[in-house]
């Protein structure tokens, strides 16, 4: 009886341990990323609704949040437990971006670049300058206005939806585009073909970068370099190739049942993105970008760009690279698990990453609607593909840790497909004429961080995603994440 | 080389005679199974059964397809048309699929019996209504024509083209009281179900008959003689119609014939009868092309085989033409020319906004009652797509829902099983925390029970329990991508891994207990974001508020004030001047804040006065109108008590505009600095304005103003008050003006 006793009171115990630990075990889906970046919530008093969409890093341990309704608040004591909250300004038309800029903090509203000034130093701003206004405004809620960001010239840059819904309308111009405002105030438009760029950001190089979302015109998110005359693709942009200022024209209709790659090659001013963002697997909304400025304090992407994602509320990793003058890169999974929606990133002076949240107009991942989440390197490095690049016959993959040679020189340790995408005014759009590609090994260093890869074929105009999921790091282990989407717009040559 | 195009835009017009079908038509034929399947859709459409009786497995594909009945309310024969109609049915209507059956009699023999059948059938039909009936209005017409899904089997353009399914001379055979009658219900009189019912008010069909028979020839009304002759010819058409063997395909309630048969299907010969190049006189002329020859003859060919369920669908859904509007794996999409005929009517829902969903494994999604439901036309759930979905009539409804729930099965797929103890655990609680804010916001952009959702206004999700399977509503959430490519809805449970804490991250509980809310939505309270919100408003309580937003009259660059005092102003920063004040309430923030489609702001209070619209400040040149731009805006400066001083620009000359609240109204003060010459303000503009004994102008519109220098300056028949300020090169000039309203 006895012995009977003891031998189901085990099994219980058992039955327990089994059950807590599968509990944990879903409790720690997201272990191995929590390992190396820490994510921590930031506390707000209940009656404010930090629906965050600007943020600029302050001296001390202070960052100045805009929020959608309208209103700019100075966090103090950020990094503690307990941050204090003031306000700064109100009344502002759904600022979607901040920055500290000779002093002052600047943000775009939905009319204008307005700049915010403490005279009287009291904490609270007391002038609302207009910098710059001017584009069209028709009132369409679709007609968002993004920025700024600041060149290390001191040109400010600001990014304009597209209107949604409308058709043409003589009151919204340079809609779709983007612009660059001059230190004295006066603007100019630099690209065009925009649709909801919710991200401007630059990189260390100081080139200016944006991100869309996907719909008509996108098939998918993609990253582009806002450069002087580019066509980014959105047609709603062409209507005013004909003002004089427009920096590129584009007189004949736009061809059909193109794929980008078609689109590259066929339209004169059409600038295919750095970086397709797969959709679902990379995200469904990129939004913020923000270039690894940290020197290391954040880990061991120094000088990547780290992209937010609304919809599955993550945030993503950007590798770039300029083959023949132009940019192109690869995109990586990052840090899953936000309480909602990324909206805005920003360094914290220690060099931990804020992520400003808010999901209002569109649902996302999480349990949250808004909020502030901080997220903090903590010492570990993981194990990573860094980098992938392009080389004469394939790729180069670099890697955060030494890998074990023998998974790595395998060419079943990888599987590399490629595909484009339409180009079309139809809503997103499905990768087409995909192809499985035979991976071959070249040579490896002997640090075991690079290893070079011959591809069957090299596609401009494809992305190529890989998944190396049999490559172990020198201790046995797999990567963290082993998935890489590198956007081939151009070959060597 | 002009010459060609001209020939080659002109040939679907000339060779329109061949009978169109669209499930033969717009479906491949490259290879011989195709062959078959588009040969087994003509032989199911031009009712080859009705006359060879078809036996054995091909029995099963081939149901009668019954002709329009002769003749009810709805279609009553005129004799103009039918005279017309029955000298050559394919010239009055090009692409029909009635046979010339008098094609080989010669034009006098063929006039005789022409009139002897139309005295016959006269005699079967009620009479055509002249009655009067709403109007339309043909604008709207071809609007509702293109979008309400019409389009998507007709010519987009209402030509008859030779490719789509032909409407014929409509204004011909319809009165406009008949096209009414018809188009509310076409199965009254078309049994077949090929022209189904799409729903429509009476209003809405009043318009395209309107539109259908704009800019054709008018109905011949003119009636048969009633003559003891006419007496001879009825009964002569009557024989006619036997031997013609009408009745084969045609019924009506006022006769009984027993159809007359011909060669049984297995046994035809496939080179003559019907299917010869150049039928004989004897038999019915359906100037079938060599395409539709060819496929006839594979489809008679083929070794009888069993058909697969799934084959049978397809077969069904050919012949009703499904996949005009909807795609379906392996049976075919829509025709990619006609996308921008599909629109949406709601705003930023993307592709699914706009495009009928997709009927891939929709047997296996919807339950039987819902499939019949919406093969009936009824309890459409996407309000925000044009097109509608039509009624197929009561036997396709049953046909194809058993059709579809067996050949979409997914086997090896089961339900969550129920213990039973769903309702006692409280899992409808978790369904309310899941589907509000704090839950997967579900609200966000899903309508629930009719309530708006907080951003974009999705399909309403209290239809699912009637409408879905279980397991299919499970399988979709974990993917919704899988079921519906391009989809935007994310998934909460991706790889079946819950992302929200809520019930132990357990998927299934998860998923259950959203279900089991959905189903008892009606006896619970709404998730937490739908219920009520107000306390959008905004009062201005120790200082001003200021407040950007667009809003009416004072448009996209507004800027609003409102004063603790009770007294409120709106600015347009870009015109640059006051446009509105008013008194009470002062804003709803709710549009700007809270409403993704953000419409324009509007004063809350009373005794709202509006204001010049354009430039406060300008140039003033004799009987000229207002300028409408000069002035700059420079932004605003708060007080240190709030009060914002508006800052803008005339050419050199600098200016503060300031309001402050006094005792009845608002005091405005303005400062000019740097400039040289005379600017104007204008303060006020009114049908009239009448001074008072204290020097006040008092404007018709009950705003009261005293201004040092003003005078009147009528134009265009209303009267602008203004007064001039004279610059000074270093010194500040300063206009001071109270407002009483």
């Amino acid at each position: 009886m006895v012995i009977r006793f003891f031998t189901s009171e085990t099994k219980r115990i058992i039955k327990f341990i089994v059950y807590v630990l599968s509990v944990s075990m879903w409790f720690n889906s997201n272990a191995a990323e929590k390992d190396y970046y820490k994510l921590t919530t930031v506390s707000f008093p209940d009656d404010l609704k930090l629906e965050v969409s600007g943020m600029a890093t302050l001296p001390g341990d202070r960052m100045a949040i805009a929020i959608r309704k309208g209103e700019v608040w100075i966090a103090d004591k950020l990094s503690t437990d307990n941050p204090v909250y003031k306000q700064f300004a109100s009344g502002l038309h759904e600022p979607l971006g901040l920055a500290l800029h000779k002093g002052d903090l600047f943000t775009v509203q939905r009319s204008e670049l307005t700049r915010l000034r403490d005279t009287n130093f009291d904490g609270r701003a007391d002038e609302y300058l207009t910098f710059a206004k001017g584009w069209g405004v028709t009132g369409n809620y679709h007609e968002y206005a993004y920025g700024p960001a600041v060149d290390g010239e001191g040109n400010l840059w600001v990014a304009l939806n597209c209107s949604i819904g409308k058709g043409p309308n003589p009151n919204n111009l340079w809609r779709g585009w983007s612009l660059r405002v001059k230190p004295d105030g006066s603007w100019a438009p630099i690209s065009g073909g925009l649709r909801s760029p919710s991200g401007i950001g630059i990189n260390l190089d100081g080139d200016v970068f944006a991100t869309d979302q996907q719909g008509n015109w996108f098939p998918t998110c993609p990253l582009v370099h806002v450069k002087l005359g580019a066509f980014h693709g959105h047609a709603d942009a062409l209507q005013f190739t004909s003002n004089p200022e427009a920096t590129f024209k584009l007189n004949q209709p736009l061809p059909k049942n193109l794929t980008v790659a078609d689109a590259a090659k066929r339209i004169p001013a059409y600038q295919l993105p750095a970086v397709w963002f797969p959709y679902r697997k990379m995200g469904m909304s990129t939004t913020d970008i923000l270039a690894d400025s940290t020197q290391g304090k954040f880990g061991p992407f120094s000088g990547q760009m780290f992209c937010g994602e609304f919809t599955m509320s993550f945030v993503s990793r950007v590798f770039l690279e300029k083959v023949r003058g132009e940019y192109q890169g690869a995109c990586f999974r990052f840090r899953d698990g936000l309480d909602c929606a990324a909206l805005r990133l920003q360094w914290g002076l220690d060099g931990s990453m804020y992520i400003g949240q808010s999901n209002r107009g569109w649902n996302s991942l999480g349990t949250k609607s808004y909020g502030l989440q901080r997220l903090q390197w903590t010492g570990k490095v993981p194990f990573e593909i860094k980098s992938m690049s392009v080389t004469r016959q394939g790729f180069r993959l670099s890697f955060t840790q030494m890998f074990d040679f023998n998974t790595a020189v395998r060419a079943n340790s990888y599987n590399l497909k490629s595909y484009t995408y339409p180009y079309q005014s139809r809503y997103g759009g499905e990768p087409v004429d995909m192809k499985i590609h035979e991976l071959k090994f070249v040579k490896l260093d002997e640090s075991g961080l690079f290893i070079d890869l011959a591809v069957d074929e090299l596609r401009e105009g494809y992305v190529y995603e890989l998944h190396a999921h049999g490559v172990r790091d020198h201790k046995g282990s797999k990567l963290l994440h082993p998935e890489a989407y590198y956007t081939l717009n151009r070959v060597l040559k | 080389m002009r010459l060609t195009v001209l020939i080659a835009w002109s040939l679907p017009l000339i060779a329109v005679a061949q009978p169109v079908v669209p499930g033969f038509e717009r479906f491949p034929r490259d290879n011989h199974a195709q062959q078959i399947a588009a040969g087994e859709v003509l032989i199911n459409e031009l009712n080859c059964v009705a006359c060879h009786v078809s036996a054995g497995e091909k029995a099963k594909r081939f149901q009668q397809r019954q002709a329009p009945i002769l003749f009810t309310s709805h279609n009553p024969a005129a004799p103009g048309w039918i005279r017309n109609w029955l000298m050559s049915p394919h010239k009055l209507k090009p692409g029909t699929l009635m046979p010339d059956l008098l094609h080989g009699l010669d034009s006098d023999k063929k006039s005789e019996a022409v009139e002897a059948l139309s005295h016959y059938l006269m005699s079967l039909s009620p009479s055509v209504s002249s009655e009067t009936a709403m109007t339309g209005d043909s604008d709207e017409g071809k609007k509702l024509y293109r979008s309400i899904g019409c389009a998507q089997c007709h010519a987009p353009d209402a030509k008859d083209n030779g490719r789509d399914i032909p409407l014929g001379e409509l204004r011909v055979k319809y009165t406009h009281a008949n096209l009414i009658k018809f188009l509310r219900d076409p199965l009254h009189s078309r049994p077949a179900g090929r022209m189904p019912r799409i729903p429509m008010t009476e209003q809405e069909s009043a318009h395209l008959s309107a539109y259908l028979r704009a800019g054709l020839k008018p109905i011949d009304l003119n009636r048969l003689t009633r003559d003891s002759a006419a007496f001879k010819l009825q009964r002569k058409g009557a024989k006619l119609f036997n031997s013609l063997r009408c009745a084969n395909c045609h019924q009506s309630s006022k006769f009984s014939v027993q159809p007359v048969l011909s060669k049984p299907l297995p046994e035809l010969n496939h080179q003559r009868g019907c299917l010869a190049q150049k039928p004989a006189a004897s038999v019915p002329d359906f100037q079938l092309n060599a395409d539709q020859r060819t496929a006839i003859t594979a489809a008679l060919q083929a070794k009888p085989v069993v058909p697969t369920l799934l084959s049978e669908t397809h077969h069904q859904m050919r012949l009703l033409n499904c996949t005009a509007c909807h795609d379906r794996k392996v049976l075919g999409q829509p025709d990619s020319q006609r996308d921008e005929l599909f629109l949406g009517l709601g705003k930023d829902l993307g592709d699914e906004g706009r495009r009928p969903p997709t009927l891939t494994g929709v047997g296996a999604k919807l339950t039987e009652s819902a499939l019949h439901k919406v093969l009936r036309g009824n309890g459409p759930v996407r309000p925000y797509l044009a097109t509608r979905m039509p009624d197929f009539g009561e036997e396709h409804a049953n046909h194809l829902t058993q059709l579809l729930a067996v050949t979409d099965v997914r086997a090896d797929v089961k339900p969550t099983p129920r213990d039973g103890n769903e309702n006692k655990v409280g899992r409808n609680k978790y369904g309310r925390e899941l589907m509000g804010v704090r839950g997967l916001n579900c609200i966000t952009c899903h309508q629930l029970a009719g309530h708006k959702s907080l951003g974009i206004q999705a399909l309403d999700l209290a239809s699912a329990p009637e409408r879905l399977r279980p397991e299919w509503f499970r399988d979709y959430l974990i993917n919704p991508a899988s079921f519906r490519p391009g989809t935007r809805m994310p998934s909460f449970w991706p790889e079946g891994k819950a992302v929200s804490s809520i019930l132990g991250r357990n998927t299934e509980l998860q998923i259950d207990s959203l279900w089991v809310y959905l189903n008892e939505l009606e006896q619970t309270r709404l998730p937490e974001g739908l219920e009520k919100k107000g306390g959008f408003e905004l009062k201005p309580i120790n200082r001003p508020i200021v407040f950007r937003t667009f809003m009416a009259d004072a448009g996209t660059h507004a800027i609003a004030i409102g004063f603790p005092a009770g007294v409120h102003a709106a600015f347009d920063s870009e015109s640059v001047g006051w446009t509105t004040v008013w008194r009470g309430k002062f804003l709803d923030a709710e549009s700007t804040w809270d409403d993704r489609f953000t419409p324009l702001a509007k004063p809350l209070g009373t005794n709202i006065i509006k204001l010049p619209s354009g430039p406060a400040v300008g140039l003033l040149q004799d009987g000229m109108p207002w300028p409408k731009g000069g002035l700059d805006f420079l932004g605003y400066r708060l007080s240190k008590g709030g009060t914002p001083t508006m800052l803008y620009r005339h050419g050199k000359t600098d200016i503060t505009d300031t309001l402050t609240p006094i005792s009845d109204g608002l005091q405005r003060r303005m400062e000019f600095i740097g400039g040289e010459g005379n600017l104007w303000v204008r303060l006020a503009v009114a049908r009239e304005f009448r001074t008072s004994e204290r020097g006040e102008w008092i404007g018709d519109n009950k705003l009261t103003l005293i201004v040092p220098n003003a005078r009147k300056r009528a134009i265009k028949g209303s009267s602008e008050l203004i007064t001039p300020i004279k610059l000074k090169a270093t010194d500040k000039t300063v206009l001071e003006v109270q407002l009483s309203w």
